[in-house]
């Protein structure tokens, strides 16, 4: 492999591959809270043949074996949730159209997500990562069907180990877009055309330079890993802020799926009062014993978006007002804090909130506010920056009231998402450099540098090419010229395209 | 790793390697896992698998026996027996440790926990 070969391999493999690797080990897929790997994992397979539900498969096993989704649903009351379904329906309905008894490859399946969304076909997948292949492999395993255990292979996607002209159909969502350069990409499609036979469909997603919300600044990025805190057993507050304040302003009619999926932040603002258990390895909450982080980066992660696509939820459409309103209606201090000094302090917050609505510059006011009210909060409560995206602009670009001034004053914390994130993500540590945007910024490639960026990456920053629009159409009219395109749009912040490989004429 | 799936995997991915294919299997453990009989399915995937290929596999595994030799000339050839013994080995042998080799270099892609990994150091493409 050439020098710049490798360059751009590396670069990969530090912020794409070592990424998932470290997430996905950690985590046992089939506990709610993303506990530690359960040691006696030969019990959990047997339990988990045993016991999965065909349609979600996900089991918590450690509670009680026995249990199925349905039950799993009465138990959410309880604060325990089961793992969210989130596929992304039009992927869905491809795969629910393709030929029953059909071969079809899954190309960087991940954790196996859309192995088994049509019972009548036959998939193999294949990803890059060990960890996440045996998640996929044990996935929704089940006796009673034609594939009775989901077959995975680990491969690099630039050379799949599979003949030529193979499989009725192939999928590759989500995955491109994680390749450093454009040969790659390129190479990446055309492999995915090779093994698709004549006649066969193929889909492809990648994620979209062009967000609703956020502005990426440039086309390469780096976007870290939210903090899926959910190792502490303390109850934890969502809160559905709509990210315009100015009244869904920016919502696009003419996007109708987009309108299912509003692009809102979750954010949680903890108030743990007990710091966590010493059990857990890593700290939780690390940042908020810390100062404010000195990059603000936005609270955006992939799967964030890919979990609203969830498409029967509702959308709310709460005000500002009405969210804090709930948010400090629900008490979630402990039993040694008072009541009293949280009720004067939600009524306090309340009557100012009404009052933040009217100013357009309301952040740095509402930190305000919290400040001076500090002695009536919990100990470890901390308002800290409001983290921004890849790029630094965002704001300026955004409908957003806020003042770009005061960005860097913003102040709600950022602690965890629900656990309807369906991928497990890792615990969420101010990094040391924050390298806004593309690693342009680093012109060394000596490898022990790349060791050093391995390690230093604990935001755990995956590497995106965002696509602009069209570019994956010429990519694919270009290079792969036995593809033709028969559909392409937009899907929740991706480029897709179907296509369909030409039929050779008979001699 | 079922057979049908390996009777997809080649190892040309290696350089110097023309074939690579079939991927020889050093079997360490292998399962019998119980599967739906789908006759069409086992008609379908007939005609994207390499007899051949399939036929050495089962043999290595020990499986071979009722199955032709030869690939089914005829329709008729497809009775339900044949297709059940076909299920079987497509669908319900399972190997879970060992290693898939390459005929042409020897070199050895393991297989673990049923997953076969079939990742190159970059000097081998």
């Amino acid at each position: 492999m050439e020098e710049d070969e490798k360059y751009w391999s590396n670069l990969e493999k530090i912020f794409v591959h070592n990424v998932y690797e470290r997430i996905s080990s950690k985590y046992d897929e089939f506990s709610q809270h993303g506990q530690k790997k359960n040691q006696n994992e030969a019990q959990n397979e047997e339990n988990i043949r045993e016991n999965c539900d065909d349609d979600y498969g996900i089991v918590n096993v450690k509670k009680n074996p026995k249990l199925t989704f349905k039950k799993n649903l009465k138990q959410k009351q309880n604060g325990i949730l089961s793992r969210k379904k989130n596929e992304w329906p039009k992927v869905r309905l491809f795969l629910i159209h393709i030929e029953p008894y059909s071969l079809i490859a899954d190309v960087g399946c991940g954790e196996g997500k859309y192995l088994n969304i049509n019972s009548l076909i036959f998939p193999i997948g294949s990803d890059r990562s060990a960890s996440l292949s045996q998640l996929a492999c044990y996935r929704n395993a089940s006796s009673s069907s034609m594939c009775n255990k989901n077959q995975i292979v680990i491969c690099d996607n630039l050379s799949l180990p599979f003949r030529s002209n193979l499989f009725d159909a192939v999928i590759s969502i989500g995955v491109i877009h994680h390749l450093s350069t454009s040969r790659r990409r390129i190479l990446a499609i055309q492999e995915l055309a090779r093994i698709l036979k004549p006649g066969g469909k193929i889909m492809i997603y990648v994620w979209a330079m062009e967000q609703r919300l956020r502005k990426f600044k440039s086309q390469d990025v780096l976007v870290p890993m939210l903090n899926l805190n959910s190792t502490s057993t303390e109850p934890r507050l969502k809160v559905n802020l709509r990210r315009d304040l100015s009244n869904n302003s920016a919502v696009n009619s003419e996007d109708s799926n987009d309108e299912l999926v509003p692009e809102r932040f979750s954010r949680t603002v903890s108030l743990n009062s007990q710091k966590n258990d010493s059990n857990q390895q890593e700290p939780d909450e690390s940042p908020e014993k810390n100062s404010i982080p000195e990059d603000s980066q936005m609270l955006f992660d992939e799967n964030s978006i890919k979990n609203e696509s969830d498409e029967s939820e509702p959308t709310k459409k709460t005000n500002f007002v009405d969210s804090l309103k709930r948010f400090f209606s629900q008490k979630v201090l402990s039993k040694e804090e008072s009541d009293e000094s949280s009720e004067k302090f939600s009524s306090l917050i309340f009557s100012k909130a009404k009052s933040l609505i009217e100013e357009p510059t309301s952040i740095q006011k509402y930190k305000k506010i919290i400040d001076e009210h500090k002695d009536l909060l919990p100990k470890n409560f901390t308002i800290r920056k409001f983290p921004h995206s890849s790029c630094q602009d965002t704001f300026e670009n955004c409908e957003d009231t806020v003042d770009h001034k005061e960005k860097s004053d913003l102040s709600l914390s950022i602690s965890s998402l629900s656990a309807s994130s369906a991928s497990p993500v890792n615990q969420c540590s101010p990094a040391n450099n924050q390298t806004d945007g593309f690693i342009q910024s680093q012109s060394n490639d000596d490898p022990n540098d790349d060791d050093a960026e391995d390690r230093d990456n604990s935001l755990n920053k995956r590497f995106y090419h965002v696509f602009r629009k069209n570019e994956l159409d010429n990519m694919v009219k270009q290079h792969c010229p036995e593809l033709v395109i028969y559909e392409s749009y937009y899907d929740h912040g991706n480029w897709s395209i179907c296509a369909r490989k030409e039929k050779l004429n008979p001699i | 790793m079922k057979l049908l799936t390996h009777n997809m995997l080649t190892s040309k991915i290696l350089k110097n390697v023309v074939n690579g294919y079939p991927l020889r299997i050093n079997a360490v453990k292998t399962e019998i896992k119980k599967a739906d009989f789908q006759p069409d399915f086992i008609a379908r995937m007939i005609q994207k698998i390499d007899y051949k290929a399939l036929f050495q596999a089962a043999e290595t595994l020990g499986y071979s026996e009722g199955l032709p030799k030869v690939e089914f000339l005829s329709d008729q050839d497809l009775n339900e027996n044949i297709l059940k013994k076909l299920h079987e080995i497509l669908l319900e042998v399972e190997v879970i440790e060992g290693d898939l080799e390459c005929p042409e270099t020897g070199r050895k892609f393991p297989i673990s926990n049923g997953i076969p990994n079939m990742l190159v150091n970059d000097e081998e493409i």
